[in-house]
This record gives C-alpha cells, structure tokens and sequence, in this order.
C-alpha cells in the first residue's frame, strides 16, 4: 500500500542518480526552446493563414473539420504536438534522479554568509529552525 | 425578464441546489478525511500543514497544481472573453498548451530539489535560506500576503455569485432582487452565498491543511473537467455542429472567424500581432512566476511522481482549454447578440442553464466553484504560511513550539479567510482585474529573482532584492498610470506600454536589475553556494 504512488507515505526513489545541475539547466533550456519554437508556430501560421482567410462575408472562412482552417494548423495541431512531445518526453526522455540533499547543513550558529562588512549574518543562527524537522532534516539524521 | 433571469430561473431550483449541495458535502468529507490522513502520519506540524511532507505523488501533485492554476477567471471571465471575440480568443489563450512545460520542465526539480537541501517549507524560507538573508525572505512575504489577499477578495465574490445563483429560490424572493439592478452582488442573497463559501471553503482548508486542500483538487479538477467534457457536445448538439456554428459566426460579424478579431468601440482590434506575441509569452510566464505553483514544485516525493504529473497535467490542460474555446465559440453562434456587453459574464451559466437538465446543472455549476474554491484554498494556506512560517517562526520566535505553531497556523487560516470574507461584502466591480493584477503582481516579483537564484551561482541578496523591489515597482507603476489615465471611466486597468502586458515589463526590469546588481555586489559564503550548486562527479 506503502508503495503505491499516490500514497501520501510511499517511499521517495532515492535510488537514482542525484538531481545534477546540469541536466536541470538542459531540461531548462529544452523548455524554453520548445516555448519559444511552438509559439512562432503558433503566432506565424495563425496570423499567415487567419488574415489572408478572414475576408467578408461574401467570402466564405476554409474550413477543415468545421473550424476555420487557421485554426486547425495554427493552433489545433500545433496544441497535439505540444501535447504529445510534452508527454513523450516526460515519460521516455527525462531521467529519474534522487533529489534528496548531497551535503549536510551547516551547524547552528555558523555564518552561512560573508557579508559586505565581515560580520556574520545572524540569519545563520536561525537557519535550522527548532520545531518541523523536514523530510531532508530526517534524511539527514538518517545518514548520520 | 430578460433573458439573463430566464437562464437564472431555469438553472434554480431544488434540483440544481441539491446536486451543488451534495459537492460541497462532498469536499468537506474529504477535508475530514485529510485531516486523519495527516494526523496518521506524524511529522512536523508545519512541514505537514504547509507542504504535505513533500509527499505528493503524481495525481495529487498534478490535480492540485492544475486546481490551483485554473481559477474562476477561467470559468468566469474566460468565456466571456471568447464569446465576445470568438476564434481570436482561441489564439488569445492557447499559450496554455505550454503551460505544464514551461511551469514544470523549467525550474520543478531545482526548486524542489534545494527546497530539500535548505528544509524550506514556503517560498520566503527557501529565498531567506539561498541567501542567508531575513530580508530577502521577508520581502517575498510582504509581497505575497499584499498580492494573494487582493486576489482572495475577487475569488471570494465570484464563489459567492455562483453560491448566490445556486440558493436563488430556495431563499425568499425578496432577497434575490439586486437594490442595484446593474450589480448582481447588491442583492442580500450575494450575502448568503458569500457566507456560506467562506464558511465550507475556510473550515475544510483551516481543518485539513496542505492534504485537505491537496486531495480536494482532486476532486474539484475532476468535477472541472466533467463539467467542461459534458457541456461540449451538449453545446454542439445545439449548435448543430462545428460547421453550423462557424457558418452562423461568419455571418454574424467575419471578424468572428479570422485575425485580428473584433473591434472595441474605439476601433481597435481584439487581437493584434505584438498582442498576440506578448499573450503568447504571458501565459505561461505568469503561471511560471506564481508562488503557489511554486511550493506546489517544492511538494512531490520524487521525480518519478514530477514525470507522471507532467503528463497528466498536460493532457488535463488541453482538455479543459480546447473544449472551452469550442463551446463558447458555439455560444456566440447560439446567442449572437442577446449577451453582449456586461451580460457576457453570465455566458457560462447560460450555457448550463439552456444545455443541461437541471440535476446535471447543480454539477455543471460546481465547476467554476471548484475551481474558485481550490484557488482560495491553496492562497489561503500560502498567506497563513507566511505569516506564521515566514514571519513569526522564523523572524520572530525560532523557539516556537510545536503546540503553539498548530494553533497559529490554525488560528491565521481562519482570520485571513474571514478577513477576505469582510473584505468582499463591498467587492470590487471586476473580478478579472483583479485577478490579473495580483498575478501578474507576482510574476513581476518572483519570476527572475527565483529562476536566477536555482540556475545562477553569481546571483546575490542584494541582486534578488533589487529585481524583486524592481519588478514590483514597474508593475504598480503601470497599473497605476492605467488607473489615472482612465480615472473618469471609473475603470481599473493597465496601461498597455507598447502593447505589451505591464507584467512583461515588470519580469524584464527585474531580470535587468537583478543581473546588474548581483555583478556588483558580494555572493554568498562558498560553503552556502557549494550546498545551492555541489560539484558535479
């Protein structure tokens, strides 16, 4: 029961590789992309094909499958794709990775900062706060 | 009568308030059942209450981020939008179909993965602790309790219209006539329905916490996306089809069916090419830059979980956008003038009324309210977060105790939400406005600062605090030239500086400044930056 996936008390997959900043910033970038290709897709066949089809009423709108033609390939289709390289990607390409902390955190009252003046923040002291230990918190003690 | 009463009449009813009746029953349960949940599992209250222990698995996580995104302006405001301007409207708000992979391809393992590494709870916790810094973290605070509780009052009147419309005849008549005829929430009945939304909706989040309002998404994204796949082929049925419906709006008006859409009394077009760009942008961005979908990326248990919610949300996106630009494309075919103007706000619930029967409408009208509800619970608990979390444990009292944190977070849940109650007896006149201001508010604030801060090792505190005070001050800036600039009208809205949206404006400031000041000014510790950004093996 423990295990199921939707289980507010299944187990983290801790087996993996730890989450690397690299791969992070290419799934970044992968995203940012992909936004920017689909949009001028989306903006430049729209705006192609809905002025030049959007003519008077003695002019009757392409139609493909009922809808103005614009619509299908500037926004229909191009929301499929979207739809289908987005669930793809993220059940064939993207890597699973631990994403349970790599170090320890600092002891209390230990300058986590060098400040513009040399002296220690005070933020540091109250860092780990004493009440709610997290999930990481526990890892943490569970290594130890 | 005009026809607004005649949908109103055909949607009240015993029927249609028993079917709604039983959905709130519904969520409520779930909320009773959360609560146990969490209680079994031990843990901080805190860490419990606020972000579920970081245990959400795929449903959970993608239910809630997508309840927690689609707001009442997309069952209010959006189809009004789209019955106005028909299939330009389509292009308006299909940048959507990005949304999951910009939102959660972009930043989801980062942010969760250092929310981890810090023991961050709230989004003020994980900034305060990447940069060892109270100021910064108070700062996201300020700024997300001033945003969050604006935006709470507009959720607040639209779940109390739907209530109000919900309980019409089941109350005296007297009390369902408007003192002002122009404004639905003059009637005593908008009084009624205001108090029985903040009732249901704050004590299950109050109650339940993190898990309540989690598994409630569930429940209302399903009710969201049965309300939206039932009413199109209902609404097609009557239309006659699709062919019938874009043959009726070329007719009507042919701006209907091309680009750049309809024009305003002032001539200008719905849709122009740099507005399109810039709404193509802005969608995805905003949703990117919001801090409740944040802490929801800071939540899941694993990346297996991200993967599965990636691909869940994805679909549950494009089939509850697509179908709601179908069917209110449909509705303009249908009504091609009878609501236009003010009456396009009531778009959506006389679609339901003249679609469905009334049993099949109480559930149909529970959409739009789920998705007020599921809204207000999540901003309820991020602002009740802040305060105790942000504010009282981590500024004020680190010696907090367990006993006292439960009553806190309890005790400000119940206050905020009550507040926003009070607030919204005297609501603002738009409740879109509303709602796009304090998002774009927030995306202005938090969208560079935040992605800088997960990928940048050379960004500072004074650099996040600069592109956070930057990207505020850019965005009320432009929002108050708006106001001014059409002070007579009495209407709040933006200026459009080069057409393009001021939150736009604001998450470029921010980046600019942020950049430019973290190069001038002293990083953090190495230790600090080699625990935010470890070696590679």
């Amino acid at each position: 029961m423990n295990n199921e996936p939707n289980s507010p008390t299944a187990r983290p997959n801790t087996s993996a590789e730890p989450v690397s900043l690299v791969q992070a910033q290419s799934e970044m970038l992968l995203s940012l992309l992909s936004f920017l290709v689909i949009g001028l897709w989306v903006v430049g066949v729209s705006f192609a094909l809905g002025r030049r089809e959007g003519g008077s009423a003695d002019q009757p709108v392409p139609t493909v499958m009922g809808l103005p033609s614009w619509v299908v390939w500037g926004m229909m289709l191009p929301w499929l794709i979207a739809t289908l390289a987005t669930v793809a990607y993220a059940l064939l390409g993207m890597p699973d990775q631990s994403l349970e902390p790599n170090n320890r955190p600092l002891p209390a009252g230990e300058s986590a900062v060098v400040p513009m003046g040399g002296t220690p923040d005070a933020s540091a002291a109250t860092r780990t706060p004493r009440v709610a230990p997290t999930s990481s918190a526990r890892h943490h003690e569970d290594q130890t | 009568m005009n026809s607004d009463s005649v949908a109103w009449a055909d949607l009240a009813g015993w029927a249609t308030a028993g079917t709604f009746g039983a959905y709130i029953v519904g969520v409520f349960a779930l909320g009773v059942v959360s609560h146990r949940v969490a209680e079994s599992k031990g843990g901080g209250f805190l860490a419990s209450y606020f972000l579920g222990n970081r245990g959400l698995g795929s449903w959970t996580l993608a239910f809630s981020f997508a309840a927690t995104t689609i707001s009442g302006g997309t069952f209010l405001g959006l189809p009004s939008v789209i019955y106005q301007n028909g299939w330009s409207a389509g292009l308006w708000i299909c940048s959507y179909m990005v949304v999951p992979l910009v939102t959660m391809l972009l930043y989801a393992k980062r942010i969760n993965a250092m929310g981890r590494e810090f023991g961050a709870i709230t989004l003020p916790d994980l900034l305060r602790d990447r940069f060892g810094s109270p100021t910064v973290g108070l700062t996201a605070t300020l700024a997300i309790v001033f945003f969050l509780t604006v935006n709470l009052i507009g959720q607040f009147k639209g779940g109390a219209l739907i209530l109000q419309q919900a309980l019409v005849t089941t109350l005296p008549i007297e009390w369902a006539v408007p003192t002002d005829p122009t404004d639905p929430s003059s009637a005593d009945a908008y009084l009624v329905g205001l108090m029985v939304f903040a009732l249901t909706v704050v004590a299950y989040t109050a109650y339940g916490g993190f898990w309540a309002v989690t598994l409630t998404d569930v429940l209302e994204g399903a009710v969201m996306l049965a309300g939206v796949l039932i009413l199109l082929p209902l609404t097609l049925q009557r239309v006659g089809g699709l062919a019938a419906a874009t043959d009726t709006l070329q007719r009507t008006d042919p701006a209907l069916v091309s680009l750049p859409g309809p024009a305003d009394a002032s001539g200008l077009p719905f849709l122009p090419l740099g507005l399109a760009v810039s709404f193509w942008l802005y969608w995805p961005l905003v949703s990117a830059g919001q801090p409740s979908g944040m802490v929801r990326m800071m939540s899941f248990r694993d990346t297996g979980a991200l993967r599965r919610a990636i691909v869940v949300v994805t679909v549950y996106m494009a089939l509850i956008y697509a179908p709601l630009i179908l069917i209110f494309t449909s509705a303009r075919a249908l009504y091609p003038s009878e609501y236009l103007g003010r009456g396009s706000d009531n778009i959506m619930p006389v679609m339901i009324a003249t679609a469905a029967p009334p049993w099949l409408a109480g559930l149909l009208l529970a959409a739009p309210y789920a998705a007020i509800m599921s809204t207000v619970a999540a901003f309820l608990l991020i602002i009740s977060s802040g305060i105790v979390r942000d504010v009282w444990q981590r500024l004020l009292n680190p010696d907090l105790s367990e006993s006292t944190a439960r009553i806190a977070g309890v005790t400000v849940t119940v206050g905020v939400g009550l507040l926003a109650a009070v607030l919204a007896v005297q609501p603002p006149k738009f409740i879109q406005l509303v709602i796009l201001f304090t998002g774009s508010g927030l995306a202005s604030c938090f969208f560079s600062p935040v992605m800088l801060a997960l990928y940048w090792r050379g960004m500072t505190r004074l650099g996040t605090l600069a592109g956070m005070w930057g990207g505020l001050a850019v965005h009320l800036s432009i929002w108050l030239t708006g106001f001014l600039e059409r002070s007579p009208t009495g209407k709040f809205q933006p200026m459009m500086l080069l057409g393009l949206d001021p939150a736009m404006w604001g998450m470029m400031v921010s980046l600019a400044l942020a950049v430019t000041v973290s190069r001038y000014t002293e990083r953090p510790s190495a230790e600090l930056l080699d625990r935010v950004f470890p070696p590679e093996k």
